[in-house]
């Protein structure tokens, strides 16, 4: 007797269990790989129909090699890491145009300022650090709550939305800010050192906002830009 | 197949010359398409295929539409303009390559 050559949708769920099991986590990724493993399986059927689903199916997964899945999780998490940082840089752009240009002169202003009157520079460095740990650490936590909350409600995680929710995974940064009046001199004297620092803070007070705020109030946008079939689940 | 190492760093520009011909495709297809052409000379293997996809999707030469068919999603991939200008440089650069092995290994052939 010939088998049925198109899979079911319960054997198409099944796949996706699968991948699930095979350590891919998200949707998108979940998604190209069921359409090639349910290809295949069903080009399988053809060759030698009297296979079970999970026969095929697992003949069709060896051809990923001994690391499964992994390389294609690797390499889809590597190509979104790309495009976050991309997308962050470009807002960050933005900033350097009228009218966001204003608050970055703002900024600015205030930092190099603060630098001409405060007598001891690391407590500037201090302040920014602690700030931002602390501005970060209630925006991470709102950020977890969100996180959860969607996943309950679509049942879906899809990779560039984990990446937005976590900022960018951005808190080894904020440790590196805080290593700097650990380890250097931080009293500066000279006027072009303190634009090039108020420069850099003014810098890393914008790309925090962006990583911390816009793009996680941007998220649905973002996520139906970069994924066609984020409409269509 | 042991000749499959020398295959390996084409990869994407095989990928992206399919693409130039053919519009758009999606992963399974490409292999298939590979091992059609190629009367099963070279086996794109899964592992390699998904992630060279994904790199040139992250530097720009690649746009993806994805397409509900049968009782699942199918993500097609298809040439950005920059891909399609990229698809001509790296022919190009390929078929630089190919007539260097071939002076290198048949030189008689190359004097022709």
């Amino acid at each position: 007797m010939k088998k049925k050559i198109t899979l079911t949708d319960e054997h198409i769920q099944q796949l996706y269990k699968f991948t699930h099991q095979h350590y891919v986590e998200h949707f998108d990724v979940q998604t190209e790989l069921v359409d090639h493993l349910a290809n295949d399986i069903e080009q399988i059927w053809k060759e030698q129909p009297k296979l079970s689903f999970e026969q095929a199916r697992d003949i069709s997964f060896k051809k990923f090699g001994v690391f499964g899945f992994m390389d294609v999780v690797d390499a889809r998490t590597n190509s979104l890491n790309k495009k976050y940082w991309k997308l962050a840089i470009g807002f960050f752009k933005t900033f350097f145009k009228l009218p966001q240009l204003l608050t970055t002169l703002a900024i600015f202003s205030v930092i190099y300022i603060s630098f001409l009157i405060v007598p001891i520079h690391t407590w500037i460095y201090w302040f920014i650090g602690f700030g931002t740990i602390i501005v970060l650490g209630i925006r991470l936590f709102q950020l977890h709550k969100l996180k959860k909350e969607r996943f309950k409600q679509s049942n879906k995680k899809w990779l560039l939305e984990e990446y937005i929710l976590n900022a960018g995974n951005i808190g080894a940064f904020v440790y590196f800010i805080l290593q700097v009046p650990l380890n250097m001199e931080t009293q500066l004297e000279s006027t072009f050192s303190i634009i090039l620092i108020s420069f850099f803070f003014t810098s890393y007070i914008i790309l925090t906002y962006i990583i911390a705020f816009v793009l996680p109030l941007k998220i649905e946008e973002i996520l139906i830009k970069q994924y066609p079939e984020y409409k269509l689940v | 197949m042991g000749n499959q190492k020398l295959y390996k760093g084409s990869l994407q520009t095989i990928i992206l010359k399919l693409l130039e011909q053919n519009d758009k495709m999606y992963g399974y297809e490409i292999t298939q398409k590979v091992k059609e052409l190629t009367k099963g000379e070279l086996k794109i293997t899964e592992g390699a295929l998904y992630p060279a996809l994904h790199k040139l999707e992250a530097d720009g030469l690649l746009d993806v539409e994805v397409a509900k068919v049968d009782n699942r999603l199918r993500k097609y991939y298809k040439l950005t303009e920059n891909g399609t200008k990229e698809t001509v440089s790296r022919l190009a650069e390929m078929e630089d390559f190919l007539r260097t092995m071939q002076t290198l290994v048949n030189p008689k052939f190359s004097l022709e």
